[in-house]
């Protein structure tokens, strides 16, 4: 019908009417090996075996990488300058597309029947966030909003004004979180988290450089005012030219509309509790001083 | 390689691609805790949790070492175990002393968000009042600038002014000494010195005269001087 | 419109126990009882759990909007076989070695290498109007090319229905 069950083609053919193989008849192909230059045994290697005529070069004595026979090198005139600076220390996010998530929803690998959030993104292996390389998390670029058409309930640490059109437009729910970085990798790998048995941690909130942006309704912060929000949803569709569609008229409203606390990590586990994966449960507190201590 | 793969693909050549299976047996911790692998890779290796056999380290014992009785290590035993470890749930969770601890980091390191949004106002108000401080003074000496440039510029008139008199004066009296001794005389020596005062006597009797015959041709304008 | 948004555990909290036993005024915590929930709420955790089985597609009429398309139902009815890769695409790869050197590979090729390499070879000619270098690997089933004619070769696969 189709294919042949063997694999190659002419060259198995030939090797079984071949004797057997062995080390006596194998030999690489004409022109695949050449032998090497070997210096100081005579003809075209010999002589002075290229190292030139006298002088530092034939001696060995050049001196070092990068110095120009006394006038001040390269390396030296230049004026130092603290482009690097503090360079571990800057918060850094991985992007990601719209093409890019589209391309993960058409193929089954983020469920967009329920809200999306880094740990689904990274368990389709959509992304790969480094905690210990200073990210911070995934951040929404709007390369591919042409052909974004998904009604998403997502939530990133970062997001373009284009990405949070495209998203909105399409009638779907954007929001920006912060992780703190034990945070963080407890979002990333949550099962090597819940076999240490530690209880769930509160997630810290963003330093003051990063509390602006969070409580900014334009860049849909999760500390936000809600009002704001709505009119801000208002402002970009008019900005952007789309008809804002109205999401609470939606069947999937009640998804669209989950949103994390401020102290949450997952949906649906709260603060101070401990998950038994071997058991399939989950250990609540109940001393009233913890729960003030997760609640608060 | 070749006969394995070659297995593999007869299989799907008929057309239907299924789900993608583990070429290694599955184990049976699947059946207990779902698919609990922790590397998050398609196909990844088998994690060998060991829940059938568990190790709990005997915490009387002194041959078992300091590190497996710790809290830390009962914390990870039931995590993985569950309560086969015979570890009690409540030393999960934080002791109270570690409790008021932890509050009180919290409450010296991690401000509200009230106290941070303040924070930031305040930083706000200050920079914003800098700046302010410096548009004033900006502003109020840009409006010294005309006037000030007009009395700069109406200085520095004067003292070129002044500069070209005193230089034609001199001219003058170099011209008067020509004249007077019949040579060019040097303006430093005694000489020029002399003559200059003389002159300067008779230019001011010649004032005096003037102011004089000022005064009285003012209250006398037509009486004629004989 | 104001959207009322439903905050995971707004009631999560006010769940205690019946049992709550006195709070022992000495540091001891035996007294104090932890109350075990099960399957209520496990499902968030298995929700957690990353997928070791790489998921099938969900069927989509034509293309999907990324562009992404799957293959046809019918194989086509050619002596060879052009296999998709793990995650499901189409196993056309650009290689750039020594910083200029470009090279397309085409993978996972199965039946008769040699017509396929024909067949691109004629392809590529009608779209350069040189005829391409070609490398063949008749153990590893791979065509090498020499130059990136990773958009092209997709698309004409595709085309086939591989």
């Amino acid at each position: 019908m189709s294919a042949s069950k063997t694999t190659g083609g002419k060259a198995i053919d030939i090797l079984r009417n071949l004797p057997r193989i062995s080390l006596a008849n194998l030999r690489p192909n004409p022109g695949a090996r050449k032998t090497e230059r070997r210096r100081g045994r005579g003809a075209h290697g010999g002589n002075k075996s290229g190292r030139g005529h006298k002088g530092e070069r034939q001696r060995g004595n050049r001196p070092r990488l990068g110095f120009e026979g006394g006038q001040t090198p390269f390396y030296l005139a230049i004026p130092k300058y603290g482009y690097n600076e503090g360079h571990s220390l800057r918060p850094q996010y991985q992007p990601l597309s719209l093409r890019r998530l589209q391309y993960l929803i058409d193929l089954g690998r983020v469920d967009t029947s329920q809200p999306i959030d880094l740990t689904q993104l990274v368990n389709g292996r959509g992304v790969t966030v480094q905690p210990l390389k200073r990210d911070y998390g995934v951040h929404l670029v709007e390369e591919g909003a042409d052909i974004f058409s998904a009604k998403i309930n997502i939530e990133v640490q970062r997001a373009t004004e284009g990405a949070v059109a495209a998203i909105e437009r399409n009638g779907g729910v954007i929001t920006t979180g912060f992780y703190d970085f034990r945070s963080l990798t407890i979002l990333c790998k949550p099962v090597p988290f819940f076999l240490s048995g530690q209880p769930i941690p509160k997630r810290m909130l963003p330093g003051e450089d990063m509390v602006r942006y969070y409580t900014g309704a334009e860049n849909r912060g999760y500390l936000s005012d809600p009002e704001e929000v709505e009119r801000a949803r208002q402002e970009l569709a008019q900005k952007y030219g789309y008809v804002l569609p109205d999401i609470s008229k939606d069947e999937l409203f009640h998804m669209l509309s989950i949103r994390k606390d401020c102290r949450q990590i997952f949906f649906g586990l709260a603060p101070g509790w401990v998950v038994n994966m071997a058991e399939r449960k989950i250990l609540k507190p109940t001393d009233e001083k913890l729960l003030r201590y997760y609640g608060s | 390689m070749a006969a394995s793969s070659l297995g593999r693909r007869t299989a799907m050549l008929f057309g239907i691609v299924k789900t993608f299976s583990l070429q290694r047996p599955v184990l049976p911790i699947i059946s207990r805790c779902g698919s609990l692998f922790q590397i998050a890779t398609y196909n990844p290796k088998p994690l060998r949790l060991n829940i059938k056999d568990p190790y709990i380290p005997n915490k009387e014992k002194e041959d078992t070492p300091h590190w497996q009785k710790t809290d830390k290590f009962d914390r990870k035993l039931f995590g993985r175990y569950g309560s086969i470890s015979g570890v009690d749930p409540v030393k999960l969770w934080p002791s109270p002393e570690k409790l008021e601890k932890l509050i009180a980091e919290e409450q010296e390191w991690q401000p509200t968000l009230e106290v941070m949004l303040q924070n930031i106002a305040a930083k706000e108000m200050e920079r914003e009042k800098k700046v302010k401080a410096r548009e004033k003074l900006i502003a109020t000496n840009m409006a010294k600038m005309p006037k000030m440039i007009e009395d700069w510029r109406r200085e520095t008139r004067a003292l070129k002014m002044k500069k070209r008199e005193e230089k034609a004066r001199k001219e003058r009296l170099v011209a008067e000494a020509r004249e007077r001794f019949g040579y060019a005389l040097d303006p430093r020596s005694p000489k020029f010195q002399e003559m200059v005062q003389e002159i300067e006597k008779e230019e001011k009797k010649k004032k005096k005269l003037l102011k004089s015959r000022m005064k009285q041709g003012d209250t006398a304008p037509a009486a004629p001087r004989t | 419109m104001r959207v009322n948004y439903v905050f995971q555990f707004c009631s999560l909290w006010r769940t205690r126990a019946t049992e709550s036993g006195p709070m022992a005024s000495s540091s001891t915590a035996e007294q104090k009882c932890a109350v075990v929930e099960s399957t209520e709420e496990y499902k968030y955790v298995e929700r957690l759990i990353p997928p070791t089985k790489i998921p099938t597609p969900p069927l989509h009429d034509g293309p999907a909007p990324s562009g992404w398309r799957p293959p046809s139902a019918v194989t086509p009815d050619l002596p060879y076989m052009v296999r998709r890769s793990r995650l499901h695409n189409v196993p056309v790869y650009t290689d750039l070695t020594h910083g200029n050197r470009k090279t397309t590979l085409l993978r996972k090729i199965e039946g008769d290498i040699w017509a396929l390499e024909n067949d691109v070879k004629e392809y590529l000619v009608q779209l350069t109007g040189k005829i391409p270098l070609t490398q063949v690997n008749e153990v590893t089933m791979s065509i090498r090319i020499k130059g990136h004619f990773d958009k092209e070769l997709k698309e004409w696969l595709l085309e086939k229905g591989f």
